[in-house]
């Protein structure tokens, strides 16, 4: 009759068997194996591994990301081209001219605490932000008033989805010379600017740091002798 | 009320009676607080849609802005409704399937005020500021300690139960619960230590999406086949159709549920056969989901017609059709070159409403038909409302299926063209919006008679009277949705 009053244990371990497999192959395993990598050895000596410092700069900016939920709306995840056409989306991909367009891969988020890679693609892909867009101004002015930045659209008058967020912004009267980071928005009340907040400041800062375009392959006499590290190993095929 | 079941002694008729009752307090608890979060959840999803439709309504309030209301809608959602509502039938029916009785109910009521606590506190945070953007996971980090060790608290009653069972054979929907209710602290702690360590950021991302789709696979479906499994053999009243086919589908559950997850992320930053591997399981997942509609399907055979009487039949049989629509779909989108079009668009937003609302709401609802007027000794008072509830639901989740469908194939088609601008991606799913809208709308409506009548029911204010109320039936015309059935039948002949 032991069997019989077993039955919890028996289950217990045959759902414990059904589970435990892709647990350890698909999370654990793959956690310490991604948690290894090192930046390409190409980047490297390019001299571009800017993730260590590029986490300091911009790790107040991620929380005002996060806590904002733009990643809901933004992806930052650039698929090869047998799942779409994001690489030859202009900017979408890294810095064209240069040649350096490509899909994302594990290195490039080195630095980062949590790789917000999304959930929809209602906004723009923001992987390579930084390679598109420079002027600061021009970014805060989004951030502030999307709907002055994008214009209706012919035919349909329909404007962007994104939406203002005010409150990272802050209205003060004008002491002396209007201040040269104020935001250029039509309709503030006259002896009024909009200025930045450290968070608003702090947001873009991280939206500037975002490139995933960094050199995979060195040029041929460098990458010659050595096996590759095991990071490009363990990316995905191109 | 259950007095119709053929063959139950008195003796029989004494004993459920008495396991009702000891359960009687901690499921009420967790019904109607789940039923409050639901509302709050419809009002938050009908806000979000809406903003995501009009960004510029009401846009000098931060609390408003999509990317916070959105998230706190779907947390809660999630583990305000869903959860709360899940553990209050995993009590009820592992009390009555292993005829244990509940001896400490004050200990899960307790616990059922830590976890309504818990819960509020992150919908708070998520709302007020506090989030961090990870998809159901969002709330801030100290809080799921307490949430973990609540539920894990919870569900060890249910295993004790299962523990302590009568000798005898192990019923499907007994399976599903030992299982959903192990999964999900398992995954839950996984998911939150490997965030938590900060290692690498992309894992991070990775065990977020693979928490996700496990608590849809592992949590929400099991408990919503176990309440099919357990509803349609009581209504009909005939044995499931096969026991094998009912464990195949189980195990072939069980074993893919796993591996899923990373399909999210196609091409993104991982080993490539991460994804393929979440792909090739979730379509394998869809043989075992087969299998258990064609269970359903050949117990019911002859049936049918039990559904326009039954409430409790007609709610849990529609969410195991929308669970087949889900893994069908599912399925379908874990093709490579059907994912292209479809991923990271508001199709996926669709498919998780629809497994959560269509498929695990609905067949919650069916088992909330049937579980309160057995613990609190009344019955529902309007069948017209039970009518009303269903068809405005269905009305609701299709709606937001079938826009988010559309509104998806429109924005995947237009990102794919990579030289027209992305703003058209935008512009052609826009309209589909309005959609999400209406969906929460009509979902919404369909709640109030639903929560109207659960707050009658709390308070002893059901309708008392022999016979239990159906659709389209007087009250106390039928004992039984059969004998309504054999009624209409008559009168159609005659």
């Amino acid at each position: 009759m032991k069997t019989e009053r077993c039955e919890l244990c028996r289950l217990l371990t045959r759902l414990a068997l059904a589970f435990a497999v892709p647990w350890l192959l698909l999370v654990l395993l793959p956690y310490f194996r991604l948690s290894g990598i090192e930046p390409s050895r190409a980047a490297a000596l390019a001299g571009q591994d800017y993730g260590p410092a590029r986490a300091i700069s911009a790790s107040a900016g991620e929380k005002v990301y996060a806590r904002e939920g733009c990643a809901f709306c933004h992806t930052q995840m650039v698929r090869p081209t047998f799942l779409g056409s994001d690489v030859w989306r202009p900017g979408w991909g890294g810095d064209e001219a240069a040649n350096r367009s490509r899909e994302t891969r594990p290195e490039d988020y080195l630095g980062e605490t949590y790789a917000h890679l999304g959930y929809l693609r209602v906004g723009p892909d923001l992987s390579n932000f930084g390679a598109r867009v420079h002027d600061r101004a021009a970014i805060h002015k989004m951030i502030y008033a999307p709907s002055a930045v994008f214009q209706p659209m012919e035919n349909a008058g329909e404007q962007t989805v994104m939406p203002a967020s005010k409150h990272l912004y802050q209205l003060k009267p004008i002491v002396g010379q209007p201040s040269d980071n104020r935001v250029d928005v039509d309709g503030v009340e006259p002896g009024f600017e909009i200025l930045p907040s450290a968070d608003a400041e702090a947001l873009v800062d991280y939206l500037i740091s975002r490139r995933k375009d960094r050199l995979v392959t060195a040029p041929k006499e460098e990458s010659a002798p050595a096996a590759p590290a095991p990071a490009p190993a363990a990316a995905p095929a191109k | 009320m259950s007095s119709t079941s053929p063959g139950a002694s008195p003796q029989d008729m004494q004993e459920r009676a008495a396991i009702d009752r000891s359960v009687r307090f901690p499921v009420m608890f967790f019904f109607t607080s789940a039923a409050a979060w639901l509302f709050a959840a419809t009002i938050l999803g009908m806000v979000a849609a809406l903003k995501l439709r009009v960004p510029t309504l009401w846009d000098a309030c931060p609390w408003l802005s999509f990317g916070r209301i959105f998230p706190a809608h779907m947390d809660a959602l999630i583990y305000g409704w869903a959860m709360q509502a899940g553990l209050g039938i995993m009590i009820w029916m592992m009390a009555r399937l292993t005829r244990v009785g509940l001896r400490n109910a004050t200990y899960i009521i307790v616990l059922g005020h830590i976890w309504n606590f818990g819960v509020a506190l992150g919908v708070l945070a998520v709302w007020s500021g506090f989030g961090n953007s990870r998809t159901w996971l969002d709330f801030p980090s100290m809080l799921w300690p307490m949430l973990a060790a609540t539920y894990v608290l919870i569900v060890v009653t249910i295993l004790v139960m299962f523990r302590v069972r009568r000798d005898g054979p192990v019923f499907i929907s007994e399976e599903y619960l030992v299982a959903a209710a192990v999964w999900f602290p398992w995954v839950y702690i996984t998911a939150n230590l490997v965030l938590g360590a900060k290692g690498s950021a992309v894992m991070s991302a990775g065990v977020t999406v693979w928490y996700m789709q496990n608590l849809l696979y592992f949590w929400f479906i099991p408990i919503a086949v176990a309440i099919a499994y357990y509803i349609v053999p009581k209504v009909v009243g005939r044995p499931i159709y096969s026991y094998p086919l009912a464990k195949f589908g189980f195990w072939t559950l069980a074993i893919c549920a796993g591996w899923m997850g990373f399909q999210r992320f196609y091409g993104g930053p991982f080993p490539a056969w991460m994804p393929a591997v979440g792909g090739a399981s979730t379509i394998f997942a869809l043989i075992g989901i087969t299998a258990i509609a064609a269970n359903l399907f050949y117990t019911m055979q002859g049936k049918f017609s039990l559904m326009q009487f039954s409430p409790s039949l007609r709610f849990s049989l529609f969410g195991m059709a929308m669970l087949l629509l889900f893994a069908v779909l599912s399925a379908l989108k874990s093709f490579i070159g059907i994912s292209k079009y479809l991923q990271f668009n508001l199709f996926e937003l669709g498919l998780d409403t629809l497994a959560i609302y269509g498929v695990f709401s609905m067949a919650a609802f069916g088992a909330i038909y049937f579980i309160v007027p057995r613990i609190t000794g009344c019955e529902w008072p309007h069948g017209g409302w039970i009518r009303r509830h269903f068809w405005f639901s269905t009305y609701g989740i299709l709606t937001v299926l079938v826009g988010m469908f559309a509104a998806g194939l429109s924005q995947g088609a237009s990102l794919d063209a990579w030289d027209t601008p992305f703003e058209v991606s935008v512009k052609v799913a826009k309209p589909w919006i309005v959609a999400l809208v209406l969906g929460w709308i009509f979902i919404a409506y369909s709640n109030l008679g639903f929560f109207w009548q659960l707050a009658l029911m709390f308070v002893g204010k059901g309708r008392r009277s022999e016979g239990p109320t159906l659709m389209h039936v007087a009250p106390g015309e039928a004992a039984s949705a059969e004998q309504a059935a054999n009624v209409a039948k008559g009168t159609a002949h005659a």
